[in-house]
């Protein structure tokens, strides 16, 4: 039965059954716990229920999953609801509660963690394989190299085989133009130095933990000339993304200030009109913007990608007014007293108490400028020009074949960005958090 | 203006910003940029003065590039006052996006080396100069250009008539070419018992022994699946065009005026296509096959998984290359019976075969600085010298990594004379292959040269996709096709009856809104004036602070959006001035190219129905559960987080790995087969390679992504009073109970936001689907369009066609589209989204 039409329904179903065993493995377990072994065992009854269910019920497949996963959520509810929380105020559990609880969720985030880092995973331990483990099933997941002795003075690929019936270590001394290797015998000492040729397919590789860096530095080789092995698209990321902070930093917390501490008439109606660019499709846009930067001679520089944050975004705009809205009237009232104007009382006063909220925006801003992939699509035609992250998806057309290259590629420009997030993550989360986003 | 400036702008504007107290302990999160920044002056390399640069598109120097690197160094040695840039821009195919945005933006490169059947295109639109002046001029000089030496067909290809006033110039000069044969694999042909009489493999000399041999050589393994394909229709490298031209088919009539894709005989080669895929066990089925085909040393030619195919004269290289002792012949690609036997329509045919020639060519485009060293350039690199001391580097190289050289095909007689001359293979299959190569030469068609070059290409891809797919019968296919280009090609010859008007409207519009907006202002001002003092000096301050948000709406919002609604109702190329055309681009959207429009909106409306649920669930599933007190939650916080700060290409290009329809190459497919495969007998889907399963890949990848989402629900958890849950745990209330009346509610504003920054959001997805769909806008997005997205449609008329008036019409419809949902959402909204402090 072949019924892989209907992807939706197929992804329905999976997900329904993950989440009900999500939900019953946790729920074995506060049985377990608890000492309710009735309703443990009932559980696994259940399950097991599910699995019959699933194999021999007399429907399509899809339908059988569908609904065994179903049946199997509603019951695993029912259960919950009949027998165990009844027993759960019977006597004083609240410890194991507790503690059932801390296990449960520890389980259900580690899994789910565990689905996310999956990726990355992967895609670091790609760029570090050899070419023969990439196609490999099931996927080699630790990057290995075939051993290598010296022997004579040559470092020598070493495998095992049988000969004669006797298993024996093989040197390989030259892999010939059939495809077979001619092999020599260096372990035992008895058959030392017999040669012969043989089929790959017949030894079995010596392997040993190795990452294989090449992939890294064969990416940067490979990169145009002219790039100065990726150092030009370095610089002109640093140069966007420099420029853009300095000039996002100024012009939204410059607006944001208007528009949260100052009076002045038609201030709602032109905030509103802030939040209603919000939701403008940048496409509508995008044609005029590319017509005017071209009338000001700026089609393949860095100019059009910077230039905009100078004059402030919505979002940007709006959160820096939410945290300007938190701060006390009274430190601006008491500097009003002492004559301060409103441009010092913005830059001492009201800028010094931004700090978090401005370091989240800087490293939102470094983010987005980074990771921006657009702009230089549409505006950057040579590649002294181009920034990173265009930069590999031109790489991707060229090299899309070779998965360790790419990989390298893609850890090398990730990278900065992972490690800005893990040194600044508090800040960056903490001014989102503290935002919210009601208005 | 380059960056030495802005570089100096922006060290003295962080700097005045570190002075400021804010920053100095944030210091660490800048120096670093800054450092670097400083240091890339040292990565620009000034010019020699005396010297042009001299600015070469479309080839590439680096690894395995010496000969052109001899080559080049040649003509440096010879023209002392030039340097030569290579820029590996689009090196193999020029992206047509990247030079067109050059060439329009006045900074093309001087010399650009072009896939020579986009010549036509390009030269319609007037983006190269023509070369006949300099052709005739230095006709009798060293590396003189001599039209007689050049094959006909490549000549051609590179001249282009304007259909409109007749005139016939040459715009590019061809270099490489390459021709189409059959490859097919003697080893399985002795196997299979395909002999003559002397029990050599026999190659298929007809259509219909060629469908004979393909099924004979068909093997399957005991799934069902196949083990090897004898011959895959538009595997390699023929299309629909070959078979067509090979059934006297043709595609242009001969004025230029005329779509005749519909002619009988394409339909007929179609048919055959469709015949012979349906004979294999149907195009789904081969099209999985295929998507495991993997390139270099697992080609699957080499490996033996395909038996035949048609394709190209660089194919002997690559065995060369990696199986250079694979026992393969070429023959003349099957021609139908009745052109082999010369019998009823072909009576009168004098080639039995024929092949298609493409290949690349150089060109100047318009506006490049320095055209004479460009013109010097050209000719050195088309001259047979140039190509000896090519073969000479090359096979020096080849020498050194133990490969055998196997010289490219020319469109120059004399280059192939000398050249394999003294550098052609000697192993008598390598060679019997090359000569066959050339001398087909002779007998090559090409693809019609005109400014529809590129949507003749796209219509035949489709055409082919739907009648393969038996989406449509070939003839409605083919008379689709014919109907889209025949569209283009009337738009260009009408274009005349359309008014010129002036670009600067929407300027005069847009500063005549500033004016009111200006005027509004100023009696705001006069209100200001009657306040008292103290608020008079406040909202003076105010409007100075928010004037970088007021600039930029005026200059990036307002007066774009002016401009693109009278834009789309232009004709405007950006090269020739703006007409008129009142209400065709809409009418064309909505009408004959409906559609694109219908097929890319379904696509986000799927994307969006089933995305952006399964987002919300997702996202706000994890933020609940980290929500709550456990140990080790800043890691698991970083962990769900992290996804969603990759670079959108890098996770792109993870995903296209990870979705590889191979088991043995794609992560998700190796645990499909060992899960859901193994358990079910659900074969892995071929997610991005298949057209039903191209969306669900999409989603995954987003889903991916889902950890932006969880802060802002984070956020919202937080706000939550705990008052409100020690009431309901006072009410007796259960944890669902909870959910559903507490939780629920207050975070409805949060759902809400979510729905509508979503739904713009989805409807305007490009950057991740551009990469996954490999970057290359001349393809179909996806499988049978399955990733075609609204803005991707748009990016695609916007700035490779630049068909600006169209694009806008597009802008405006999804627009129209997105704000009709937001308004609809936004009255929906009261219904369900509870506000903390107001009244219900």
């Amino acid at each position: 039965m072949n019924n892989t039409n209907e992807p939706v329904i197929v992804l329905i179903s999976i997900l329904f059954s993950i989440i009900s065993l999500w939900l019953g493995i946790p729920m074995f377990l506060v049985g377990m716990r608890m000492k309710r072994y009735f309703y443990s065992s009932l559980l696994v009854l259940v399950a097991a229920g599910w699995v019959v269910s699933l194999i021999y019920l007399p429907f399509t497949l899809l339908m059988r999953i569908l609904f065994a996963s179903s049946s199997l959520l509603v019951i695993e509810l029912l259960l919950f609801r009949l027998v165990l929380k009844p027993a759960m105020e019977w006597g004083d559990f609240k410890y194991s509660r507790a503690a059932i609880r801390q296990t449960g969720l520890h389980i259900s985030l580690l899994a789910g963690s565990i689905i996310f880092m999956i990726p990355f995973a992967w895609l670091v331990v790609t760029s570090l394989k050899e070419d023969s483990q990439m196609s490999k099933f099931p996927p080699v997941w630790i990057p290995t190299q075939q051993v290598e002795w010296n022997i004579g003075g040559k470092k020598l690929k070493i495998s095992t085989m049988t000969y004669n019936g006797q298993k024996v270590t093989v040197a390989i001394t030259q892999a010939l133009d059939d495809g077979m290797d001619k092999v020599e015998i260096v372990r035992p000492v008895t058959l030392n130095k017999i040669s012969f040729i043989v089929d790959p397919s017949q030894m079995h590789s010596i392997r040993h933990f190795a990452p294989v860096w090449k992939n890294y530095s064969d990416a940067l080789k490979f990169l145009p000339p002219e790039s100065d092995r990726g150092l030009v698209f370095l610089s002109n990321t640093l140069e966007i993304t420099l420029l853009s902070i300095i000039g996002t930093l100024l012009s939204s917390s410059m607006v944001a200030f208007g528009f949260a501490r100052l009076r002045f008439p038609g201030r709602d109606v032109v905030f509103l009109l802030v939040l209603a660019t919000m939701m403008l499709p940048a496409a509508v846009t995008m044609m005029p913007v590319f017509l005017i930067f071209r009338q000001l001679g700026w089609i393949d520089t860095l100019k059009p990608l910077w230039v905009p944050s100078f004059f402030g975004s919505a979002f940007n705009v709006f959160l820096l007014r939410q945290f300007f809205l938190g701060i006390p009237v009274e430190l601006e009232d008491a500097a009003k007293i002492d004559g301060c104007s409103f441009y010092t009382i913005y830059w001492r006063i009201m800028l010094p108490q931004l700090k978090p909220a401005l370091a989240a925006l800087t490293i939102m801003t470094f983010m987005g400028a980074w990771n921006d992939f657009r702009g230089p699509l549409i505006y950057i035609s040579s590649p002294s020009h181009e920034p990173l992250a265009y930069a590999l998806q031109l790489f991707q057309s060229a090299h899309g074949g070779e998965p360790g290259m790419m990989m390298a590629a893609s850890t090398m420009v990730m990278l900065p960005v992972l490690v800005l997030f893990f040194f600044t993550q508090r800040y960056f989360i903490q001014g989102i958090t503290l935002t919210g986003i009601k208005g | 203006m380059s960056w030495p400036e802005s570089q100096v702008i922006g060290i003295y504007l962080s700097m005045s910003i570190f002075r400021s107290r804010v920053f100095r302990k944030y210091l660490y999160l800048l120096s670093l940029p800054l450092l670097f920044f400083i240091m890339s002056g040292c990565f620009s390399h000034p010019l020699p003065p005396g010297k042009i640069k001299l600015v070469v598109w479309g080839m590439q120097l680096g690894e395995e590039s010496e000969g052109l690197q001899a080559r080049i160094d040649a003509f440096e040695k010879m023209h002392p006052n030039i340097v030569v840039s290579v820029l590996s821009m689009g090196a193999g195919s020029m992206d047509p996006q990247k030079l067109m945005t050059a060439i329009v933006g006045h900074v093309p490169p001087d010399v650009i080396h072009q896939d020579r059947f986009t010549i036509g295109d390009w030269a319609s639109r007037g983006t190269f100069v023509p070369l006949d002046q300099y052709i005739s001029r230095d006709k009798n000089k060293i590396y003189g250009v001599k039209k007689k030496n050049y094959y006909s067909a490549c000549w051609k290809e590179a001249t282009y008539t304007n259909p409109k006033t007749g005139e016939k110039h040459v715009y590019a000069i061809p270099d490489g070419t390459d021709d189409r044969a059959l490859f097919y694999n003697k080893t399985l042909f002795r196997k299979a018992g395909i002999v003559d009489g002397k029990g050599n493999p026999d190659p298929p000399k007809s259509w219909e022994q060629l469908m004979k041999d393909s099924i004979k050589l068909t093997k399957f393994n005991p799934d069902g699946t196949y083990d090897r394909i004898g011959f895959i229709p538009n595997y390699g490298n023929s299309w629909l065009y070959l078979y067509c031209w090979q059934n006297n088919g043709y595609f242009m009539s001969p004025n230029g005026r005329r779509c005749t894709m519909n002619d009988p005989a394409n339909v007929q080669a179609l048919q055959y296509m469709v015949k012979i895929y349906d004979a294999l066990g149907g195009v789904t089925r081969v099209d999985t096959f295929q998507s495991g085909f993997q390139p270099n040393e697992l080609d699957p030619f080499l490996t033996g998984k395909v038996a035949m195919k048609v394709d190209g004269s660089w194919v002997p290289e690559g065995i060369a290359r990696y199986k250079p002792d694979l026992d393969f012949g070429v023959a003349p690609a099957p021609v139908p019976y009745d052109r082999l036997h010369h019998i009823g329509r072909f009576k009168n045919e004098k080639e039995t075969y024929i092949t298609w020639a493409g290949g690349f060519s150089y060109a100047i485009p318009i506006g490049a600085e320095h055209k004479e060293a460009a013109w010097e350039f050209i000719k050195w690199m088309t001259s047979p010298q140039a190509a000896l001391l090519n073969s000479e580097a090359t096979k020096q190289y080849d020498a050194t990594k133990g490969r055998m050289y196997v010289p490219a095909l020319s469109a120059n007689r004399e280059v192939n004379k000398v050249v394999f001359a003294a550098y052609g293979p000697q192993v008598p299959r390598y060679k019997k292959a090359m000569n066959l190569f050339v001398r087909m030469m002779d007998h090559a068609r090409f693809r019609p040269v005109t400014f529809v070059g590129q949507r003749l290409w796209d219509e035949q891809v489709r055409a082919m996709d739907d009648a393969t797919h038996h989406l449509k019968s070939p003839q409605k296919a083919l008379n689709d096709a014919t109907r889209v280009v025949q569209h283009e090609l009337n738009k260009v010859f009408f274009i005349n009856r359309y008014p010129v008007i002036p670009v600067a409207v929407p300027i005069v519009l847009s500063s005549i809104m500033a004016l009111i907006l200006l005027s509004m202002v100023i009696w705001r001002l006069i209100l200001v004036a009657r306040l008292r003092t103290l608020g008079r000096s406040e909202a003076v301050a105010a409007y100075f602070f928010i004037s970088p948000w007021v600039l930029g709406f005026l200059i990036f919002t307002i007066g774009p959006m002016i401009a693109s609604f009278y834009f789309s109702f232009c004709d405007y190329d950006v090269l020739h001035p703006a007409r008129w055309v009142g209400l065709n681009n809409y009418s064309e959207l909505f009408g004959s190219d409906g559609y694109y429009l219908r097929v890319s909106l379904y696509n986000a409306f799927y994307v969006a129905i089933i995305g952006i649920p399964l987002g919300i669930v997702t996202s706000l599933s994890i933020a609940m559960l980290l929500n709550t007190k456990v140990k080790g939650m800043s890691f698991y916080r970083t962990a769900f987080y992290l996804p969603s700060i990759v670079p959108v290409v890098a996770s792109a290009v993870l995903w296209i790995w990870i979705l590889n329809g191979d088991p043995h190459r794609g992560l998700l497919n190796a645990v499909w087969k060992v899960t859901l495969d193994a358990w079910f007998g659900w074969a892995p889907p071929g997610w991005l390679g298949a057209a039903d399963w191209a969306k669900p890949a999409v989603i995954l990848q987003g889903l991916w992504g889902a950890g932006s989402g969880m802060i802002l629900w984070l956020a919202g958890l937080q706000g939550v009073p705990q008052h409100l849950y020690e009431a309901a745990d006072i009410d007796g209330a259960g944890q669902w109970n909870k959910f559903r009346n507490v939780t629920l509610p207050m975070l409805s504003p949060y759902i809400f936001f979510n729905l509508i920054m979503g739904t713009i959001g989805a409807l305007q997805q490009f950057d991740n689907v551009y990469v996954l769909m490999g970057g290359d806008l001349s393809q179909p997005a996806g499988p049978v369009d399955s990733l075609l997205m609204p803005v991707l449609y748009l990016f695609k008329n916007a700035f490779q066609y630049f068909k600006m008036g169209y694009a806008s019409a597009i802008a405006w419809a999804l627009f129209v589209i997105i704000l009709a949902l937001t308004v609809i959402q936004l009255k929906l909204a009261p219904r369900w989204v509870y506000y903390e402090g107001q009244q219900k």
